[in-house]
């Protein structure tokens, strides 16, 4: 049986324990094990926060838009905007 | 006890708290408590303990427990019947020392029985800077008036002596009276409707009316935290202030029936006056607490007990005296309401059940701008400017956010009518309108905030001042959820010195204002004959991947100008063919993007 992790991440039982799946298309972000958060695993893309329209000059040159997304259809699993130097924010739900 | 005499009961403590609301509204004079609603009265049992919390700011909730029984405990044995206490100073119970607590013992038959308590931001309380919120502090010492517990009026009769006192230590004190004598009446009225409760249902019945709410509330909460799942969820914040940068961290927990808060990780303690208290950061976790997982619970002392917070001593969510902490409730506070709304908001996302009441971050980054100066008939004039309390809904796990909507920690939040705030101040505004892109993008994007600018109108002294406490430019504030980004941040621009030859200003727009732009966050600031201050607020934050927005729906927010076409471009994957939108072409694009997605590495 298949467990929400979020509205776009979901666990699904594998033999070694529980993968972390793209909710749209079921690939498999994270597989059970794999000993690294899922963030780590995504396709991951970085950009100023400064470039990105309608935000002010004046916004932290050193912040960041960290988008993380699925390999399998590229569909956005989850962002941040965080200094760069700002290790990941970590959310977790009990398989 | 039968149900219908309970349920009467329990909506009678309702309706005593919203009338003495409607009292204070009354009585008062300022425009940060009728129009802005920075406010709070709630009713507590004779221990202190939260029994029936009221509409407002609502991280006071805790706050105005934590003063009854610090008065119960100071005042042990002398409080009597007809009896008000102050108390503001924030190293015992307060936010903030501008926000003051009034607090009024209810006896029946001789015996103490409930509190009824209230607090209002009063016009000044004799800080460095007017108005309260003191940017220039350096440590309490300068953060005006504070006192850990007194009596202001004994056994019905007023204290002249004390309030002459402290009226003597404030500016604009005919307006702080007022506000005193707003907060006297409402507990009046508080205490004369729960006696009025007691006399027809008896004292006994009502207490336990009050006990089985509590237990009602705490058994509900802990049942609702159980239908969730156990997990951990982080959030972070950045606090900037003259080029420092505090960090608020969040790890939330969730166990079984009980929830953590854990702030470990935090910056340490700041030199300026964005600190907060133990109490006002346990305060500022329950105002989004509240209305995110007791919507429909009774916010009492129950539900209070299944939360832990944990925040290291000497931090910026704990600050140790003398640290300065004027500017809290704008800073630390409303980090920590951001970064729980955030947590609990992806809590809440990660269940079936419970994805609907899911949220990204409201209006996350209050500007504290307090006006100071002489009006044309001579008198002087101190108030905020409310558009601190407009907000910005974030979106939902099913809707856009609302535009200029609120925000979270306070249900019942406004600003004033432009033509409030220019009769009573010498100013003109140039605009104030909404403010296209500043929502979070996402599959639904967050409700925008807005821009204004004013000028000095009017002025008998050629201008006048402004205080500003003005965070917030450099990082935002109100974090996205589920891929949904966070909401632009706040600006603050002064323009300076418009040449006298072009006249009085009519620039209708921010690129359209003259003078020398200064950009500014912090401190005291002159706004001459000639200058313009402009500022703008943050949108809330988004919800999900804003390539899955429908193309329709982006060429709506095209049409009212929520979206610029850079943003629809850049952001949400449009392409143009001259000034329309090609659906077949915007289609591509968005593959495109997801494919350049897909082709991107692993942080790892």
């Amino acid at each position: 049986m298949n467990q929400r992790i979020s509205p776009n991440l979901t666990y699904h039982r594998a033999a070694s324990g529980h993968d972390i799946c793209c909710s749209a298309c079921g690939h498999i972000v994270a597989p059970a094990g794999a000993g690294k958060h899922w963030k780590d695993l995504a396709a991951f893309t970085s950009r100023p926060v400064r470039d990105l329209p309608g935000w002010p000059g004046v916004v932290h040159p050193d912040m960041v838009l960290r988008e993380f997304s699925c390999g399998g259809c590229g569909k956005l699993l989850d962002s941040e905007m965080s200094l760069k130097e700002d290790p990941f924010l970590y959310d977790i739900v009990q398989a | 006890m039968d149900p219908i005499t309970y349920s009467i009961i329990r909506h009678r403590l309702f309706r005593v708290v919203e009338e003495a609301v409607i009292t204070l509204k009354h009585v008062s004079g300022t425009a940060i408590t009728n129009e802005g609603h920075d406010l709070m009265v709630s009713l507590y049992r004779a221990d202190g303990s939260l029994l029936m919390g009221g509409v407002g700011f609502l991280h006071h909730l805790i706050g105005a427990a934590e003063a009854c029984k610090a008065i119960i405990r100071r005042f042990e044995g002398q409080i009597e019947e007809g009896d008000v206490y102050m108390l503001n100073d924030p190293y015992t119970a307060a936010l903030h020392t501008s926000d003051v607590y009034l607090l009024a013992p209810i006896h029946h038959g001789g015996k103490l029985v409930a509190w009824s308590a209230c607090f209002v931001h009063v016009a000044d309380i004799g800080a460095m800077n007017p108005g309260g919120f003191a940017p220039d502090a350096r440590d309490i010492f300068s953060e005006g008036f504070s006192t850990p517990g007194l009596k202001l009026v004994s056994r019905g009769e007023l204290r002249q002596d004390v309030w002459d006192t402290f009226l003597n230590m404030v500016r604009s004190p005919e307006m702080v009276a007022l506000d005193l004598r707003s907060m006297i009446a409402c507990n009046n009225v508080a205490g004369q409707r729960m006696l009025a409760l007691i006399e027809k249902y008896g004292a006994q019945t009502v207490d336990e009316v009050g006990r089985t709410l509590i237990e009602q509330s705490e058994q509900l909460l802990r049942q609702r935290l159980r239908e969730l799942p156990d997990g951990q969820w982080q959030a972070r914040q950045y606090i900037e202030v003259q080029g420092e940068v505090a960090r608020v961290l969040l790890t939330m927990t969730k166990k079984d029936d009980s929830l953590t808060f854990d702030f470990t990780g935090s910056s340490p303690q700041s030199v300026y006056s964005v600190n907060c208290t133990r109490n006002a950061a346990l305060g500022g976790l329950f105002a989004p607490l509240f209305p995110l997982l007791c919507y429909d619970i009774t916010w009492n002392q129950g539900a209070i007990e299944p939360i832990k917070m944990i925040s290291p001593e000497g931090s910026v969510v704990n600050c140790i005296r003398p640290a300065p902490v004027s500017v809290a409730t704008v800073g630390a506070i409303q980090s920590v309401n951001n970064a729980a709304c955030s947590a609990i908001g992806k809590m809440l996302a990660a269940s079936e059940k419970y994805e609907d009441q899911a949220t990204a971050v409201w209006h996350a980054n209050n500007f504290a701008a307090f006006v100071f100066g002489r009006r044309p008939d001579g008198r002087q004039a101190i108030d905020i400017l409310t558009e601190t309390f407009a907000g910005a809904g974030g979106a939902r796990t099913f809707a856009d956010g609302v535009d200029i909507g609120g925000e979270v920690p306070n249900p019942i939040s406004r600003m004033a009518n432009v033509e409030t705030v220019e009769a009573a101040f010498p100013l003109r505004y140039l605009f104030r309108r909404r403010m296209s892109d500043s929502g979070g993008a996402g599959r639904y994007r967050g409700g925008l905030g807005g821009e204004l600018a004013i000028v000095p109108h009017g002025c008998p002294d050629g201008g006048i001042n402004f205080v500003l406490s003005g965070k917030g430019s450099a990082f935002p504030m109100s974090d996205g959820l589920a891929g949904g980004a966070s909401g632009v941040s706040n600006d603050y621009v002064l323009y300076q010195g418009q040449p006298q030859a072009a006249g009085p200003r009519f620039e209708a727009e921010a690129a359209r204002l003259s003078g020398t732009p200064r950009a500014i966050t912090w401190g005291v600031f002159a706004l001459d004959e000639n200058d313009a201050f402009y500022l703008r607020w943050n949108g809330g934050g988004g919800v999900g991947d804003p390539l899955l927005r429908p193309l329709a729906e982006v060429a709506r927010d095209l049409a009212s100008q929520t979206v610029s076409r850079e943003a629809a471009e850049k952001i949400y994957g449009v392409v143009f063919s001259g000034d329309t939108l090609d659906e077949q072409a915007s289609a591509q694009r968005r593959l495109h993007l997801q494919a350049q997605r897909q082709q991107a590495g692993a942080a790892a």
